[in-house]
């Protein structure tokens, strides 16, 4: 029964490291200062032009202004959410927008 | 005077335990096939490993050949047939935009949770009515009612009265598996050897030591049984789960490369969904099922003749 273990513990460990690469990640692309107001604006510049998938991550944290090429603009969205967005790989930055 | 051997004439006879307890337990069913290959040969233990795996790597090698080689005599466009490099192309592009670990991981998440859930409770019903025979009549009829009526059957209702995502699947996946476990631990009960629940009783066990001690190892290989087909009907279940309740997982990269004429992505996904029962098969199901069934149980394989 030693298999299971071995695998488990090494599927836990690949997601602990998983994760850790999203939050080190996420913390660079969108620094402390940049999230000082609980909720703010932002335009997220993905490495692609979105689809569906992503869109509607975004759509759930906030009000989506406009998707731009790659860029995609949201408003009103909470910090913790923000810090939440960066963390994904698949976005390339993460900046603060004055809004409409 | 089964079970007993005379060595020589004259000799004191010599015990040896009766057919159906050796090598695979009680009426043992022998699954049949050709002894190992590896049967009486030294030294080549370690080539042996790896010819089978090495077989099994040039079929499906040989597999994805003849379909890129097919595509273009076929001749239709990549959305009836895709080769097999447009679907690694999809692979990739699903990985790179992060949708196929996020699917993959709430997949995962969802089906070991349904299955635990289905689990347990399969097991607690199933010893509460093998074990009480009032509840075995009332519920008999009942539960072969409804395990009649498949999970498909019941996704609709379950979205109706806990609409659509997380809950409904997880509900779907643990009366998938509920069932399954529950039958086999009625037949594991229900089978256990009277001798033993006597020699445990004559020794002062009391109600819960009789459980514990001896219907329950009695009843594990069946609801090991249980269990390897209940988790095989729960990965069949997530599927349909995923379809019809939820937004995200592989199920509904199926569903939505299908519907968005992104034949490749649905190809990708049955890939992963494939690959992820193997992985399971290999880590989880094969080792329990050895250290349980083919040990103390009812089938014994030509592998683990090895």
């Amino acid at each position: 029964m030693i298999r299971p273990l071995l695998v488990t513990l090494l599927v836990l460990l690949s997601y602990g490291g998983y994760e850790l690469w999203l939050t080190r990640g996420g913390a660079m692309k969108l620094t402390v200062d940049e999230v000082s107001v609980p909720k703010g604006h932002y335009e997220i510049t993905v490495n692609f032009p979105p689809e569906a998938f992503h869109v509607t991550r975004m759509q759930a944290i906030g009000r989506l202004i406009e998707v731009k090429g790659t860029s995609v603009f949201l408003m009103d969205v909470g910090a913790d959410d923000a810090r939440e967005l960066a963390r994904n790989y698949w976005i390339a930055d993460v900046k603060p927008w004055r809004g409409l | 005077m089964a079970g007993i051997v005379s060595s020589a004439p004259g000799a004191a006879p010599t015990p040896t335990l009766p057919q159906s307890l050796r090598s695979g337990g009680g009426g043992s069913i022998e699954l049949a096939g050709p002894p190992p290959p590896s049967w009486g040969r030294v030294g080549v233990g370690g080539r042996a490993r790896w010819k089978k795996p090495a077989k099994g790597a040039l079929g499906i090698a040989l597999f994805f050949a003849a379909w890129q080689v097919s595509v273009p005599l076929v001749g239709l466009e990549p959305y009836f047939y895709p080769p097999p490099s447009d679907v690694w192309r999809a692979f990739l592009e699903l990985i790179t935009k992060g949708i196929l670990p996020v699917y993959l991981i709430d997949s995962i998440g969802r089906y070991a949770a349904g299955v635990s859930i289905g689990t347990a409770l399969g097991i607690v019903a199933g010893l509460a009515i093998g074990l009480n025979r009032i509840a075995d009549r009332l519920l008999s009829p009942t539960i072969n009612f409804l395990f009649a009526i498949v999970e498909v059957a019941w996704i609709p209702i379950f979205v109706i009265w806990w609409g659509y995502g997380y809950k409904t699947i997880l509900i779907a996946l643990s009366y998938v598996v509920f069932f399954p476990i529950l039958y086999n631990t009625l037949v594991g009960v229900r089978t256990a050897p009277q001798v033993y629940l006597n020699a445990a009783r004559s020794l002062g066990a009391s109600q819960w030591q009789l459980i514990m001690e001896v219907v329950l190892p009695a009843a594990l290989p069946n609801i090991i049984t249980g269990f390897r087909v209940g988790a095989g009907f729960a990965f069949r279940g997530l599927i349909f789960a995923e379809i019809v309740a939820a937004k995200t997982g592989i199920g509904y990269l199926i569903f939505e490369g299908a519907a968005n004429h992104q034949t490749a992505r649905t190809i990708v996904g049955m890939i992963v969904m494939g690959l992820l029962w193997l992985a399971i098969d290999y880590a989880y199901l094969k080792p329990l099922e050895r250290v349980t069934v083919e040990r103390w149980g009812s089938v014994t394989t030509a592998e683990s003749r090895e």
